[in-house]
């Protein structure tokens, strides 16, 4: 069954981009490096969060059990534990969304992950009407802000009892709530470890094979350009997204510049934002470079480098690589970085902007490659 | 063959005749002037929008009246013409930024080279006529010279003391009153005219608002003359003007399955969306005609422009309005739509509605001279027609964005603090020359002439520091043959370069829009019957897209212009009108306008460009539909007089493309009877009253700016004219 959707994952998908670019009259061999990245590198991802979100539905149910008879004991940090492994291990996915979980307007990606969209008030009413009727509440028919790893975080961390909507959803007020959280958050988790295996199964060769459809691609350059369309998310999303705006770099929802902006932080409740930023810095670089803990293969560095622009390709790694530095320099809460250790969270968006102004300029330009539709020219 | 007299020789006996009686006579009647001194029409296509035909069909809408002329292709917005999209033959009609339009022969655009969207038009409601050129006698008026051009004549100067007055009401609160007076004496005149149009629209806000508009405009107008017997009579004026609007108008359109179950509906989260703007305009003419063959006429003129639109156009975390309502049950999508549509409140930074102000200031200002002479050389008799204008416009561009939540189904705003994200200024000098000159010789008239235009640019963008600048320079022939086979019927045949100026804010590897436009066909000209049949091909060297949000680009583009390159338009038009008699005071008007058009891209490419994406060889032009007909018949007694227009516009594409148009990228055919009726209760009084769209017929008619949008729903009117 799940190959059949994976088939139909890929079959149907709109590839991420239609782009017809020039067929590419340089040595360089595109083929070889998507199978490497493809190979190496992305498959060996979707693997790793398929494994951690199958793991995540029987540690929510054994607290759920826990909390049925009455002592939770240590469940609820078994469950914690084990959504925080699944969201770190997607991180690395996140940083790299290229094919299945891309397609449809991200549609797989906000099914596993919705960040940054959470709907608190929606996900209460969810909880409530689940808890007084289990069958009437269909999760796949759910908006994303009340699914996916970032619904489970907010039922496992919840931030208080409030449901913060204009009106209490009915049954909030007498039902356990506790409970009633953990329940749908299992069905939830139910829902992200089929999804994270549908995506998994796409990647495969004996599932939806999309290796060989993006290594197959008629025109590699184009292929190419699917690939590099991912690393903006070390722009949009890193740069901009978990680092500048929690920090008050950029804009934000907090009417505050220079000074920490909470609301921004990404998974602020189970407060995990630094491990978020470490994994999509690490899987940038693996991408980027094409090294894996395996070896080394081709990547973007040496596409540069057959292009005759050693020197951008240094100098993009070593941007990335103090950005890495950086962040591992952070402490492991972000929230208290952003207190504590500001000056380091401004220093890793810098060195993070380092990276993304060359990726915005010189590596496309330099390698003929396009910007995503959905990255803006902004003034950096 | 007798020697038909020419138009200037007409003309300047009609002037003259009065003159004569006057300078017998007292000092209180001036002269009945001619407006059109000179033949505007070398052999080329061109129509006719008449004082007659305006007045019959009560229309303040500059689709509707434009909807009547063959060539000419409307891509209908809001339902009221606010903001025209008019193309002609193959131009897009995006803002109309492809065609020349004017006012009394002055460039009417914000801003014609800089940025030529018409997001300002002449009030229809206070035109005369209007006149639209194509085909080589494009020439004349630029700068866009590739589809033609629209002169819209105000009310020209009563011959004496005189008023009007036109009030009329009808669906959806509409309102209109029209208010006109003159004095005329000897050797001066002033004139003062005033006109207000309101509606609560016909558009229905979730939770209810009014989506209408109010719009004023005031005009003022003073002239001193020569004495009536001078030799070399002169004509000073001075004019100025200022309108104002303020439209409850949105760019958020409806998803289909929405626009299905009510196509008037407008959802909750455009509750905030107006439009608001102020244009001021100052003229100064001098008109001289000297002896019986030669004028020359010069106007300065300034206008300055202010418009603020304020509309949602985004999600903080989805900027793609237009992919949002295409694709409403997309991944992400479903929360977006729920939040645009009320359903559910906004609960994360990511769903905060961005509501994103325009804020744009244009000035227009320059110096235009005219000379129009006839002269016989032998057997030849010549009209020459010449020209030189000097031109400056300006714009300046800022956008700003603030964030709401929707709350409830309100607009609450946010604490994210209001962002600039556009700041720049672009402004261009020009300089335009032409000459053109037609021979007539026996029954052939042979039109040649050329347009010099001169261009100088500089773009400054104030985010960014970016600044570029340029000049260029294009040299536009054009010319054509008209034979008369017969007194009545003549054939045709003409060929002009187009040219549309690129935008200062354009990249630099943007050329301008440049094209060579053919055409080919026969003409009838009697006492009871015009008709024009013609074919064209405007055949592009590159084609160029401009990106306006109207248009469904991201904000991050507004202002950038593209490459379309070799694309051939071609089609034919059939333009039919006169009046028939039927008996003694009863006569049958009637008008057939039909336009066939097709359209190829030349090569196969991948565009940012909105309406293009991907396009393949053989490629289809986006909202240029292969048929449009219209039909007007009436009844006109000098007591009462009745008409009925039919209307048909083919099924376009809203993207390039070609075969058979897929559901969600069609912008649907549409069938529509307009009727107009009018009873004259005393010589100097009338009733009347409309009904657009008799049938209440409504398809999606356009997909832009942002999803599916209606063709306004039937509405009725009736009103009261008197004239002292």
């Amino acid at each position: 069954m799940l190959v059949v959707l994976a088939s139909a994952v890929v079959a149907c998908g709109d590839g991420g981009s239609t782009r017809d670019a020039a067929l590419p009259t340089d040595e360089f061999d595109r083929r070889a490096m998507l199978m490497h990245l493809a190979t190496n590198v992305l498959l060996p991802i979707q693997a790793d969060v398929a494994a951690k979100a199958a793991q995540l539905p029987p540690a929510i149910l054994a607290y759920c059990d826990a909390l049925d008879a009455g002592d939770a004991g240590t469940t609820l940090d078994t469950a914690r534990d084990a959504l925080g492994a699944a969201i770190d291990s997607w991180q690395y996915a996140d940083a790299v969304l290229v094919g299945p979980a891309a397609m449809d307007s991200n549609a797989i990606r906000d099914r596993l992950y919705a960040w940054p969209l959470l709907s608190p008030c929606e996900l209460n009413k969810d909880i409530a009407s689940h808890w007084a009727s289990p069958s009437s509440y269909d999760v796949t028919t759910e908006l994303v802000s009340t699914r996916s790893l970032t619904a489970i975080e907010f039922l496992l961390f919840p931030p208080s009892d409030a449901h913060g909507c204009l009106q209490a959803p009915a049954g909030w007020d007498t039902m356990p709530k506790d409970r009633a959280r953990c329940r749908i958050a299992y069905v939830i988790a139910g829902d992200v470890a089929q999804q994270a295996q549908v995506l998994h199964e796409a990647w495969k060769a004996d599932g939806g094979n999309y290796i060989g459809e993006l290594v197959g691609m008629s025109n590699p350059h184009a292929a190419v350009n699917l690939v590099s369309d991912a690393l903006f998310y070390m722009d949009t999303m890193v740069k901009d997204m978990k680092l500048g705006e929690p920090a008050g770099i950029a804009i934000n929802a907090c009417d505050a510049m220079q000074a920490p902006c909470v609301l921004e932080v990404e998974t602020r409740f189970a407060d995990r934002a630094t491990f978020a930023i470490r994994a999509n810095l690490a899987a940038t670089r693996q991408v980027f470079t094409g090294t894996t803990p395996g070896g080394d293969g081709p990547g973007f560095d040496d596409f540069l480098i057959a292009l005759g622009h050693e020197d951008v390709a240094t100098r993009m790694v070593g941007s990335l690589d103090e950005a890495i530095s950086d962040a591992a320099a952070l402490p492991e809460s972000f929230l208290s970085a952003l207190s504590t250790s500001y000056s380091q969270v401004v220093a890793t968006h810098a060195a993070t902007k380092a990276f993304t102004d060359d990726l915005k300029s010189q590596f496309l330009t330099l390698l003929a490659l396009e910007i995503p539709d959905d990255v803006a020219t902004d003034n950096d | 063959m007798m020697s038909r007299p020419t138009t200037i020789e007409i003309a300047l006996a009609i002037l003259l005749v009065p003159s004569v009686a006057l300078a017998e006579g007292d000092e209180a009647e001036p002269p009945e002037e001619t407006i059109e001194i000179v033949d505007k029409a070398p052999p080329g296509a061109r129509a006719e929008i008449s004082e007659k035909q305006l007045e019959r069909d009560e229309l303040d809408d500059l689709h509707k009246v434009l909807g009547n002329v063959a060539g000419v292709y409307i891509r209908d917005e809001d339902g009221y013409g606010l903001r025209p999209n008019i193309g002609m033959r193959g131009a897009a009609a995006d803002r109309s930024a492809k065609i020349t339009l004017m006012e009394d022969g002055v460039l009417s655009g914000p801003a014609p080279y800089t940025a030529p969207a018409a997001y300002y038009v002449p009030l229809v409601t206070r035109m005369s006529r209007i006149e639209v050129t194509k085909g080589p006698s494009a020439i004349q008026y630029g700068p866009a010279t590739v589809g033609g051009a629209i002169d819209m004549i105000s009310e020209p100067f009563p011959a004496g003391r005189s008023a009007y007055v036109d009030i009329a009401g009808g669906s959806d609160r509409y309102g209109k009153a029209h208010m006109r007076a003159a004095e005329r004496r000897r050797t001066w005149g002033v004139m003062a005219e005033f006109v207000r149009l309101q509606t609560e629209g016909f558009k229905e806000l979730d939770g209810g608002g009014d989506t209408g508009f109010e719009k004023n405009d005031l005009q003022l107008v003073g002239r001193t003359t020569s004495e009536p017997t001078a030799s070399d009579y002169h004509v000073l004026e001075f004019r100025v003007g200022y309108g104002d609007e303020t439209s409850n108008e949105t760019y958020t359109g409806l998803t289909d399955e929405d626009f299905g179950a009510q196509p008037q509906r407008r959802y909750r989260a455009s509750q905030r969306d107006q439009m608001n703007w102020d244009h001021l305009r100052l003229r100064a003419s001098h008109r001289v005609d000297l002896g019986l063959h030669a004028r020359v006429e010069t106007t300065a003129y300034r206008h300055k422009f202010h418009r603020a639109w304020g509309k949602v156009d985004g999600f903080v975390g989805q900027r793609d309005f237009y992919g949002l309502i295409a694709n409403p049950d997309s991944g992400a999508n479903q929360l977006f739509y729920q939040v645009l549509t009320g359903q559910i409140d906004s609960s994360s930074t990511e769903d905060q509605l961005i509501l994103g102000t325009n804020d744009r200031s244009f000035t227009s200002q320059g110096i235009q001279t005219k000379f129009a002479a006839e002269r016989t050389t032998g057997p030849l008799k010549h009209h020459l027609d010449a020209g030189v204008r000097i031109h400056f416009d300006r714009a300046d561009r800022r956008r700003y964005e603030d964030t709401y939540n929707m709350i409830g189904g309100e607009l609450v705003r946010t604490d994210r603090m209001r962002t600039t994200v556009l700041d720049s200024r672009a402004e261009t000098i020009a300089m335009a020359t032409y000459v053109e000159d037609t021979i007539h010789y026996k029954r052939l008239e042979v039109t040649a002439g050329a347009r010099v235009e001169l261009i100088d640019y500089r773009f400054a963008d104030w985010l960014t520091s970016a600044q570029r600048e340029g000049d260029y320079g294009v040299f536009i022939p054009g010319g054509g043959i008209e034979y008369h086979v017969t007194d009545e019927a003549s054939v045709i045949a003409g060929v002009h370069r187009g040219f549309v100026p690129v935008a200062p804010s354009a990249a630099a590897d943007v050329r301008p829009e440049s094209s060579v436009n053919y055409e080919a066909g026969a003409r009838w000209r009697d006492d009871r019957v015009n008709a024009d049949v013609i074919g064209f091909v405007s055949d592009y060297s590159n084609l160029k897209g401009s990106c306006t949000l109207a248009s469904g680009c991201m904000e991050a583009m507004d202002g950038e212009e593209y490459n379309g390159g070799h694309v051939r338009v071609w089609g034919a038009e059939a333009q039919i009108g006169g009046e028939w008699p039927l008996a003694a005071k009863l006569a049958l008007p009637f008008t057939v306008a039909y336009t066939y058009t097709d359209s190829a891209f030349q090569h196969s490419f991948s565009s940012e460009f909105a309406g293009w994406g991907d396009v393949e060889e053989g490629d289809q032009l986006p909202y240029l539909p292969p048929h449009q007909v219209a039909v007007t018949a009436g009844i006109a007694h000098p007591r009462i007089e009745g008409s009925a227009t039919a209307r048909y516009r083919a099924a376009s594409r809203d993207i390039a493309g070609q075969g058979e148009i897929d559901d969600a990228v069609r912008a649907d055919a549409l069938f529509t009877i307009d009727l107009a009726a009018h009873v004259r209760v005393r010589p100097w009084a009338e009733l009347y009253t409309t009904c657009s769209n008799l049938f209440d017929e409504q398809v999606i008619i356009s997909r832009r700016p942002y999803g599916a949008r209606p063709n306004p729903p039937r509405m009725i009117a009736v009103g009261f004219k008197a004239r002292f």
